[in-house]
């Protein structure tokens, strides 16, 4: 009799602890992807399909399949290549003005008799175009940094609304790892890259500038050299924090999958009656966070990619054109400015390299998060 | 076409004048070399206007006014210094040449010190 009635409260008890997922944290989860919105810049938020931040949960599915799919990817990438094909013909435009007219002027210096009147001549078009090629390069300095500016406040935005998503299918020990992740990313971003970038760029250009009113001395080699040491210590940086991130997420998402069985096991064998039961509803359960995952870290995806092409686009472009204005200029007989372009284009180079090390990162980052199997699936 | 025609005729003229004075009245040879520079060099300032507006347009595309006037000035003294040592040198004065090359170079750098000093404010801010 003790024991039918022992055994009636312990049910009761069990059944008084049922797991109920709280309308306090799904609301502030939908907060949180909901703030992602105001992290994406204005321009970058208008090439987004409308819907995607909609309460309603069709139009959102609807917004996601649109981002995926081919046509909404090449219709917003030669939106972004028209914007900036605008920009680029002017600085075209500039460059090839400023070659003829150097091109004009050593054919006007050769005519004079004096070598020394000729170097002379020669030394100030190349210091004139070596100022231009620089102003015109600053803004492009500037779009970067604003870029990274960017990149920190979407890493911010993200982190919160990633660990949650982590946590609440389970993943306790992910979200941990991939929390502490994020903020060695963004160390590694504020501290190496950002300021490598900013001191490469400002020492190279310097270098360039100094190097067309000093041409016997060959300094666009010190440049070349302090970028291959930079970049070679930036790829290995990155390429350790991957390796880091892979192992990491590997080991902790076996010792989450070895939890959720055992509380599985736990509670199919412990709860009379609707252990089973309990059991399938949490696979279930597990199934519909990893759909909610996977379609989060699509928008993350999404609205990563439409923050950093832009950009990179136009980084891309401007530099393209400096190699094809480098070539102009040995044709038209402009060595000097020839070499000056052909420093510039090297420093952005740099500059996307260290671009595209950042995006791949922060990329894989995400990929692993939407890939992330639920452990109580 | 013509017009250069014209042009080498006058230069070809000058020259056998200044071989015939030079044989007759010796005195008057450098006065006349140096009046037949003048015309010639009269003649391509006219020829050169032009240029130097086009010159101006394709660099007014490009680059701040400031650096053109430079560049424009720095040719107009390279000519003339050419041309002032090299009549110096006809009548034999190698001295006299030099120092005019020497005071063209030196106008050209005085010339020269906003450009470096842009350059070297660009680098500073740069660095920085």
């Amino acid at each position: 009799m003790i024991k039918r009635i022992a055994l009636v409260i312990i049910v009761l008890f069990i059944m008084s602890l049922s797991i109920t997922v709280s309308a306090e944290e799904e609301s502030a989860l939908d907060d949180q992807y909901y703030d992602l919105e105001y992290s994406i810049p204005d321009d970058i938020a208008e090439l987004l399909p409308d819907g995607l931040f909609s309460k309603n949960d069709e139009e959102r599915n609807e917004a996601i399949k649109k981002l995926t799919s081919w046509e909404y990817v090449f219709d917003s990438i030669f939106e972004i290549l028209g914007l900036s094909l605008r920009d680029i013909g002017v600085i075209i435009g500039k460059i090839l003005y400023l070659l003829c007219m150097c091109s004009l002027l050593n054919s006007l210096s050769k005519s004079l008799k004096n070598g020394s009147m000729t170097d002379v001549l020669g030394l100030i078009s190349s210091s004139v175009t070596a100022i231009t090629l620089v102003q015109i390069t600053i803004p492009y300095v500037y779009k970067v940094e604003e870029l990274f500016d960017g990149i920190i406040i979407f890493v911010n935005t993200i982190s919160p609304v990633i660990c949650g998503m982590y946590a609440m299918g389970g993943n306790i020990n992910s979200a941990i790892v991939n929390n502490y992740s994020l903020i060695v990313f963004l160390s590694i971003l504020e501290n190496v890259l950002i300021v490598s970038i900013e001191a490469i760029m400002g020492v190279c250009l310097a270098l360039a500038l100094a190097s067309a009113f000093m041409p016997d001395f060959d300094l666009i080699r010190i440049s070349a050299a302090i970028k291959k040491i930079f970049t070679f210590f930036i790829g290995l940086i990155m390429t350790v924090f991957t390796t880091v991130i892979s192992a990491q997420n590997l080991l902790v998402s076996k010792a989450d999958s070895l939890s959720a069985k055992a509380a599985k096991m736990l509670a199919a064998n412990m709860i009379p009656l609707v252990g089973g039961t309990v059991g399938e509803s949490l696979r279930t359960a597990g199934a519909s966070i990893e759909y909610l995952r996977s379609s989060v870290g699509i928008v993350l995806l999404g609205a990563f990619l439409l923050l950093v092409l832009p950009t990179l686009i136009q980084v891309y472009l401007y530099r393209l054109v400096l190699t094809v204005s480098d070539s102009f200029a040995y044709f038209c007989g402009c060595e000097r400015q020839g070499s000056i372009l052909k420093e510039i284009s090297s420093v952005l180079g740099y500059i996307f390299a260290i671009i595209i090390i950042t995006a791949i990162a922060l990329l894989y980052l995400i990929t692993v998060f939407a890939k992330c199997g639920s452990p109580l699936g | 076409m013509i017009e250069s025609f014209k042009l080498f005729g006058i230069a070809i003229l000058c020259a056998i004048s200044c071989v015939m004075i030079k044989n007759y009245k010796n005195e008057f040879h450098v006065t006349a070399r140096i009046s037949g520079i003048i015309v010639l060099f009269g003649i391509s300032l006219g020829m050169v206007s032009p240029l130097i507006d086009y010159i101006s347009g394709l660099a007014g595309q490009a680059l701040n006014e400031e650096y053109m006037e430079i560049i424009l000035k720095t040719l107009a003294i390279a000519y003339i210094t050419q041309i002032s040592s090299d009549i110096c040198k006809d009548c034999g004065e190698g001295n006299i040449a030099s120092g005019v090359e020497i005071i063209g170079r030196l106008e050209i750098i005085l010339l020269t010190m906003p450009l470096l000093e842009r350059i070297l404010n660009l680098a500073g801010e740069l660095i920085q």
